[in-house]
């Protein structure tokens, strides 16, 4: 019983130890994390317009920097959203974007952002960032790392602008901000 | 160590070990899951003023650069429901109707990074240039109109301010030069880095200005005629640092600022120099933990203060008052999700004053010292409940207790209610308090003013009700009231002596409402409009219907930002105001303000240049002045340029 009791206190020691508390990280790679929830996402937003979408591909475009590398189509090729094939597009100026269901800002086009908005405006599009400097500023969902966690922000104004509402699972662990409404 | 304990430890490592990253693994897991996984960096940012459950407003880094924003006063003069009184030493905010003359803001709570910058004497928050950091490189600020004293105690009665900072990975290296009319220059500079583990920011401003000359007619008994010259000049120097490794983070600042008074205060004459000088320095240190669904944050920072003031008297060499603050705090927040429906939040903090003084000299003559050592403990817990998609709850209750003066409970309760995709209605009660400072408790000077010890704190019960609407897809609107009672306000008054002392003058009340539109009207163009009603009876009318000083009753704001392709931003705002009610009982003229300003597109991938135009059409306005001051009201600063060149490093 004492020997249990050691290995029990061993153990725990060796597993605290081993924690990322103490910098030997056990985490998963922050960046194939945000792409699953990009899909986890879709779960949990409703579209204002009843119309249904016969397109073929779900269409997530990276607009500007790519910090995933190629996780997304690591991701998405033996994953389908919403019961549809993934495309990955790739977008350097706004008219390359088109109407994505997902669209994910690069931190180089925050200067763009303001014209960006308006050309995807009630397109039904998910904007998403991961950058503190887009808080607040009309991306629908911002992610952060929080204590080696993901968080997100999401801007519920800019949302319902797009024809988007989001399902209270996702509102009650986000963080809620309004884009700057002049208050 | 026994073979068996080895392996059953290392089995154990293996298992927790087992690479939890296959997308396959990913997808299965659920949401909460999901959002309770490490991830491989140690980045992280503190993204709200505090209520993170709370609708915030947010004022981008992206409109302040539209609108050339350049002080927080300027900042929050944007917002609907707010405007600033200006008297040439100081900006002061006003909220919903309410701003006292010379109240030094300690009705707002000002924040950076989520630390407090109101000191320990006054209560004072520096809102004009005195905040120190150029504000085209901070990266928001939140504003919350109405009290915040349930989650962050005396003082918060008004509002809340939070100016954040956030350093960038890329791209974040910026320096900025300008000059503009009155001699202005300054330069500025921010640069910052993200790493794997850790994260930092170094953020410094420089500015002078040399201000206007002016002419004040009432002052022509006050020394040269009238006229103040080379009396308006200004100086600041501030730094501001923060270092975040892992859980751990520090922040330091230190600012110093310096103003000419060409107003003549309290009988000063315009022959000699009049200045204020305000200094404000802190250290802060941070621990931040998340478990499953708890988190854990622990903070203990050590804040000064220096204020200085000197007035020119014609039979006296040198007059000074000053006044030295320097306190410790220490808080520890601890936050719960209890169940995907509801969040526990609760803090206890500790606060101890070493110093909070005042001390007056004349001709090397000590009038006056004195120093109110003080500590005060507090805690708060709120419960955000969420019933259903509908219909959401929160309450908060604070206590908040002196060594000096009163204990005080700031309860706070709200409910937002969305019943469909066009229409949020959200209403909310809070009862906040300030307690007395310093000043308005022991300061005395011989045939001026006289000590007040027994005052007691001052509550405000707000209420505030707002209905949102969509109006079409790229446009919204909607309508909000306030109602609030003031109950022993405190507030400097004349006594039968003649002597000037501060009292608990009596209730007051505070009514209005606001109708308001913001959105795109087409591509390129966002606008902002709001009408703004309200009415702050007097506290010292018997029967609360004669008028308070110093709130314009209307407001009318109306601001754009008009997008030019490969050109740049045009940000051009306007406000009309209705006349004020000064201490005399005289009125200020109401008053048309508009400003433009004009900032490229990045040139050559890292330049970009600004130019605003500050009373484009050259009005000559006033403000009400306080108690201090011979003449009712100030004149405001005339047309003004302010050219800049924001370099990308």
């Amino acid at each position: 019983m004492k020997r249990l009791i050691h290995t029990a206190i061993f153990t725990v020691i060796f597993q605290v130890l081993g924690s990322s508390a103490f910098g030997l990280a056990d985490g998963v790679d922050e960046y194939l994390l945000k792409a699953v929830f990009f899909e986890r996402f879709t779960r949990f937003v409703e579209y204002g317009s009843p119309e249904p979408d016969n397109d073929e591909f779900f269409v997530i475009t990276i607009f500007g920097e790519n910090p995933f590398g190629k996780r997304l189509e690591q991701v998405y090729n033996e994953h389908r959203i919403l019961n549809k094939k993934v495309k990955v597009v790739y977008a350097g100026q706004i008219d390359e974007i088109g109407t994505p269901d997902i669209l994910y800002i690069g931190k180089d086009k925050k200067p763009e952002l303001e014209e960006l908005l308006l050309h995807i405006q009630g397109c039904k599009t998910i904007t998403i960032a991961d950058s503190p400097i887009f808080s607040g500023s009309g991306v629908m969902i911002n992610l952060q790392v929080v204590d080696e966690k993901i968080r997100f922000e999401i801007d519920i104004e800019s949302a319902a602008r797009q024809n988007v509402k989001f399902d209270r699972i996702l509102l009650v662990n986000a963080i809620i901000v309004k884009h700057q409404t002049g208050k | 160590m026994s073979r068996r304990m080895i392996i059953f430890s290392l089995l154990f490592f293996a298992i927790k070990a087992f690479p939890q990253d296959s997308p396959e693994k990913m997808f299965s897991m659920s949401f909460d899951e999901l959002m309770n996984l490490k991830v491989t960096t140690g980045t992280k940012y503190e993204s709200s003023v505090g209520e993170t459950h709370s609708a915030v407003h947010v004022i981008s880094a992206n409109t302040i650069q539209a609108y050339g924003i350049e002080n927080l006063g300027e900042l929050l003069n944007l917002a609907r429901g707010i405007y600033i009184s200006n008297d040439r030493n100081y900006i002061y905010v006003g909220v919903q109707g309410f701003s006292r003359p010379t109240d030094y803001n300690n009705r707002v709570l000002l924040m950076i990074d989520n630390h407090i910058l109101n000191e320990n004497v006054y209560g004072s928050a520096l809102i004009d240039n005195g905040f120190g950091l150029d504000m085209q490189f901070v990266d928001r600020v939140e504003v919350i109109t109405g009290p915040g004293a349930a989650l962050y105690g005396n003082g918060a009665m008004m509002a809340v301010v939070n100016v954040i900072t956030t350093p960038e990975e890329k791209g974040g290296n910026k320096v900025r030069l300008k000059a503009g009319s009155n001699s202005t220059l300054g330069s500025s500079f921010a640069l910052s880095d993200k790493l794997e583990k850790s994260s930092w920011l170094v953020s410094g401003n420089i500015y002078k200005s040399s201000g206007e000359d002016l002419f004040f007619n009432e002052l022509a008994d006050q020394g040269n005629n009238g006229h103040a010259v080379d009396l308006d000049d200004e100086e600041v120097y501030a730094a501001y640092a923060q270092y975040n490794l892992k859980n751990f983070g520090i922040k330091l600042l230190g600012s110093h600022r310096m103003k000419g008074i060409p107003t003549g205060p309290w009988e000063a004459t315009l022959n000699k120099r009049s200045e204020s000088v305000d200094e404000r320095a802190f250290g802060e240190l941070n621990y931040r933990r998340s478990f499953s669904n708890q988190s854990v944050k622990l903070v203990t920072s050590w804040d000064l203060y220096r204020y200085k003031g000197e007035y020119g008297y014609p039979d006296v060499d040198r007059y000074y008052d000053q006044s030295v603050g320097s306190w410790g705090n220490m808080q520890l927040e601890y936050q719960i999700n209890l169940n995907e429906k509801s969040k526990l939040m609760s803090e206890v903090e500790w606060h101890y004053s070493v110093k909070s003084n005042y001390r007056e000299k004349e001709d090397g003559i000590e009038l006056f010292y004195k120093n109110n050592r003080f500590h005060n403990s507090s805690l708060f817990v709120q419960y955000d409940y969420i019933l259903n998609s509908k219909l959401r709850f929160l309450a908060g209750l604070r206590l908040d207790d002196y060594s000096y003066t009163n204990a005080s409970l700031s309860p706070r309760i709200s409910a937002i209610y969305t019943p469909n995709d066009h229409l949020n209605i959200r209403y909310s009660f809070n009862k906040a308090f300030r307690a007395p400072n310093f000043y308005e408790l022991f300061y005395e000077s011989e045939g001026e003013n006289t000590s007040n010890p027994h005052l007691s704190h001052e509550n405000i019960f707000y209420n505030d009700l707002d209905i949102m609407k969509k109006l079409t897809d790229n446009l919204h609107g909607g309508v909000s009231f306030f109602w609030y009672r003031m109950k022993k306000m405190i507030d400097p008054v004349i006594n039968p002596e003649d002597l000037t002392m501060f009292i608990n003058t009596g209730d007051g009340s505070g009514k209005g409402g606001q109708v308001y539109c913001e959105g795109s009207l087409f591509k390129n163009l966002s606008i902002h409009t709001s009408y703004t009603y309200q009415y702050l009876s007097a506290f010292d009318s018997p029967d609360n219907k004669s008028r308070a000083t110093n709130f314009p009753a209307s407001m009318l704001k109306a601001r754009l930002i008009y997008y030019i392709p490969k050109i740049g931003t045009l940000g051009w705002q306007n406000g009309w105001e209705s006349s004020r009610k000064m201490i005399n009982g005289n009125k200020t003229s109401s008053y048309w303000m508009s400003s433009l300003n004009l900032k490229t597109a990045p040139l050559f991938d890292r330049l970009n240049l600004m130019l605003k135009i500050n009373n484009l059409f050259n009005q000559i306005y006033y403000h009400p002045g306080g108690l201090e001051h011979t003449m009712g009201q100030i004149i405001q600063p005339r047309r003004n340029y302010v050219f800049s060149v924001e370099i990308k490093l």
